[in-house]
């Protein structure tokens, strides 16, 4: 590389950049990156890969340890994202960093940096319509006055990147954006992306998806385990096989072996008849949904976040009050039993907050593992825990499922997010479940994980357990499901009983609530 | 009649402005994403260093700045615990007001004595009605409204005050983004920290006078633990108000309308009989506080962030 810094054409250089966490983990090791003007630069690799801190410390949300940076050929040194944002660098985080109650207007406004007006008086009006025209102008039509938290993910994201052009950004980076999006509207982003590239605008799409990095991208930059392995310049000339190679480091064994259908629907494991739920704003979020699942079968929920899905989860494992309808679990009527109760039928829970509902951070693996059970034999006996069973019934559970930890008493939080999504499927899945309802089960790990988590459920549909599989991936609802069932407010809007005829801009239209059956 | 019904409104106002003065310094601390329970405390010690200057200088202004001085300097502390080294708040917030207690407890025998004599000490000037020219002269009205001290006018001016500052400023969507999601204000260029001390020395200022005004104006004297809660009740007029400043003023209307319907009652000896002695008329405001909060409280949406620690991490 000669002087990359210098020239006209990047406007990022990045050179040696190394980022070590407090805990030690070395996030980032001596990475090299450069973005040049007007392209689209894939950054992909796995989840956990250090894609996102390498664009936090470009977007100044963190301090490099080591290395040096260097923006339309001047060495800089943000301290903060302000900084970053005044020489023209803005990033969409993968969890939005935008203020619920406020309304868009508001919340594209605040810190005060861009657009015309200045001083401390809020003239909302004049505001208003001026963004208005400027989110017209820029092709990404919005209502100003509208609060973010009424709005679809979608939306928000289009206010995120609005936000960072009124900030006169022309370096946009944007961490996993399709994540949460239709495939309906990940046309759209890319066209809008497309679009502002061919305006000059340099953008990073950091993703661990290899067809949107091949789909979109100039060039592309592989990360692995916090280093640069790969740097393509021309994506046409590799296949998607060699690109995962890179991403992974070898090549992929494992296939996920389904036997035939074998779901009957004679005799229904779960039933979800005129179901009603709030949430918590005491709103309907659950309406009227019906919903069967039958045993041998993954049913893939599919749905944009927030179209209550959470809480239906949570009205079937007795988590939150139903309060018109009625759910039948084999045979028994549980709506508004106690989740012990539930529990006890056989079904299996494996939550989305793996930290703040899946288990105790503070308590041990094993007692985490023996958490559902600890009061069976022969876990304890009238009231006293049999601490010899809970240690090898942990140490066979933890072979059993590749649990990487340093002891069975280890507290929780010493574990990794794989980790401790495996701990938490040890405990759902070493009990005979009947059912069991899988939130975003492999959201956040990498490939290994995820292989290892999806050929488990496959496992237990094949032995007849009945799988409710919600996910914001598409392709992973696709790839497991027998049925998908969409969600659009709070209602079934359309199952599809084959999903090798699933036509996906049909599913998006679903999804999204512009076709109803 | 018309004395006893004016009487009574007077009194309520009068009431009020200590309380409201404080809750609405709460309000706009807590707007920024911080509780401080320490109200309670910071008002204590308003209450005994504004006593304590008044006896020394016989000057009441005096004894107002410094127990102005007191709250601020004890907010601060409590933003150096909470907002700096990012401290649980609701236990620096405790800490400080049994701190408070027992502080006052002690200066006030280390100065006056060790047995509390049966007349205490009490001071000769307090700060008195300003009667405000003509307004005064209003029936029903001028009595209520405009013959109070200069701190019911100042209240009367801050509250709308507040009110536009926090919704039609950038200074005032900057402090409720703060307390909304410190990490994304962070993020945007919203110095939190800077918000949140000036949010804090701003309650200090509020807090050291509806502290003083309990003892150098509404009394002559300083008693132990003479705020009794009522830091306390302001944060829950605070919440019962929804966070917002003329919300808030209503429902302190109501609580401060009880309070000097129960010194009515006491002044006036009705029927303090076994089944109603005058302790369960001393207990009535705080039910109402609670009744009312058991009623509305549910629905009412605070501050995301309220309470949380903030930590910057780079």
């Amino acid at each position: 590389m000669v002087h990359l810094e210098s020239s006209k054409d990047y406007v990022v250089v990045m050179k040696g950049i190394t980022k070590v966490y407090p805990g030690g983990v070395v996030a980032n090791r001596n990475i090299d990156f450069d973005l040049k003007r007007g392209e689209i630069h894939a950054l992909l690799g796995e989840n956990g890969a250090g894609k996102t801190t390498l664009m936090k410390i470009l977007a100044g949300c963190l301090l490099p340890d080591k290395g040096e940076i260097y923006v339309k050929g001047e060495r800089v040194k943000f301290r903060s994202p302000v900084d970053a944002i005044k020489k023209g660098i803005g990033m969409v985080h993968q969890h939005f960093t935008l203020i619920p109650s406020f309304t868009v207007a508001e919340n594209i406004i605040l810190g005060g940096i861009g657009g015309k007006r200045e001083g401390i008086k809020l003239d909302m009006k004049a505001i208003e319509e001026e963004i208005a025209e400027f989110a017209k102008k820029h092709g990404l039509p919005i209502n100003p006055k509208a609060r973010i938290e009424e709005l679809p993910v979608g939306l928000k994201q289009r206010v995120e990147i609005l936000r960072l052009l009124y900030r006169k950004a022309d370096i946009l980076i944007l961490d996993e954006p399709t994540s949460v999006l239709t495939p309906l509207e990940v046309k759209e982003l890319f066209e809008a992306l497309k679009r502002m590239a061919s305006e000059g605008k340099s953008i990073v799409f950091v993703t661990h998806k290899l067809d949107e990095a091949l789909s979109i991208s100039d060039r592309i930059t592989v990360l692995r385990k916090g280093e640069v392995v790969a740097r393509i310049d021309n994506p046409k000339s590799i296949s998607k096989e060699k690109l995962a190679e890179l991403v992974v480091g070898r090549k992929i064994v494992y296939k996920a072996v389904k036997t035939k259908t074998l779901y009957d629907k004679t005799t229904p494991l779960m039933e979800i008849r005129n179901l009603k739920v709030l949430d918590d704003r005491g709103v309907l979020a659950v309406r009227n949904l019906n919903l069967t699942l039958y045993p041998g079968e993954i049913l893939g929920l599919a749905g944009v976040e927030g179209n209550g899905q959470r809480e239906l989860v949570e009205a079937i494992t007795g988590l939150r009050r139903v309060e018109e309808g009625e759910i039948v679990i084999l045979g028994k009527k549980v709506t508004n039993k106690p989740p012990k109760y539930i529990i006890e039928l056989g079904v299996s829970y494996i939550p989305e907050d793996r930290t703040g509902r899946g288990v105790a951070l503070e308590l041990s693996v094993a007692e985490n593992l023996i958490a559902k059970v600890h009061d069976k034999t022969p876990f304890s006996r009238r009231g006293i825990l049999n601490l010899k069973s809970i240690y090898s019934f942990a140490k066979e559970a933890i072979e059993k499922f590749n649990i990487v930890t340093p002891s069975v008493k280890t507290p929780t939080m010493y574990l990794s997010g794989g980790n401790i999504q495996r701990l938490i499927l040890a405990r759902e899945l070493s009990f005979k479940p009947k059912i069991i309802i899988a939130e975003q089960p492999t959201a956040g790990l990498d490939v290994a994980a995820t292989e290892f988590i999806h050929k488990l459920l496959i496992d237990f549909r094949n032995s007849g357990c009945g799988i409710l599989l919600i996910s914001a991936d598409i392709d992973e609802i696709l790839k497991l499901s027998d049925r998908v069932a969409v969600i659009y407010g709070g209602r079934i809007v359309k199952v599809y009983d084959e999903v090798s005829r699933i036509d996906l801009i049909e599913l998006s239209k679903y999804m999204l609530g512009v076709k109803t059956e | 009649m018309y004395e006893i019904v004016v009487g009574q409104l007077a009194a309520t106002v009068r009431i009020l402005t200590p309380l409201a003065l404080a809750a609405l310094g709460e309000l706009i601390v807590e707007r920024s994403g911080v509780l401080n329970l320490s109200i309670e405390g910071i008002m204590l010690f308003g209450a005994f260093v504004a006593f304590i200057t008044t006896f020394y200088t016989d000057n009441p202004w005096i004894g107002i700045l410094s127990a102005m001085g007191v709250g601020v300097l004890l907010a601060l502390f409590f933003g150096i615990l909470t907002v700096l080294l990012a401290l649980d708040q609701i236990i620096v917030g405790l800490s400080m007001n049994i701190l408070a207690m027992g502080a006052t407890f002690f200066f006030y025998r280390a100065i006056f004595g060790w047995y509390v004599s049966p007349v205490p000490p009490h001071v000769e000037t307090i700060i008195t009605e300003m009667p405000i020219p003509g307004l005064s002269m209003i029936p029903v009205i001028g009595p209520i409204f405009f013959n109070q001290t200069v701190f019911t006018y100042l209240l009367f001016i801050l509250i709308p005050l507040t009110y536009i500052v926090l919704y039609k400023t950038r200074i005032g969507l900057h402090l409720r983004a703060c307390g909304e999601d410190p990490l994304v204000a962070d993020y945007l260029g919203i110095n939190v920290y800077k918000y949140r001390f000036i949010a804090l020395a701003i309650e200090g200022v509020l807090g050291g006078i509806a502290g003083a005004l309990l003892s150098i104006s509404q009394y002559n004297m300083f008693l132990d633990n003479m705020t009794a809660g009522r830091g306390y009740i302001a944060i829950a007029l605070v919440i019962l108000g929804g966070w917002d400043p003329l919300k808030m003023l209503l429902g302190t209307l109501l609580y401060a309308f009880v309070e000097a319907l129960q010194l009515r009652i006491q002044a006036a000896g009705v029927v303090v009989t076994a089944w109603f002695p005058y302790q369960f008329a001393l207990m009535l405001p705080y039910l109402v506080a609670l009744i009312a909060l058991i009623l509305f409280g549910r629905r009412i949406r605070g501050p995301k962030a309220l309470a949380k620690p903030y930590r910057r991490v780079r």
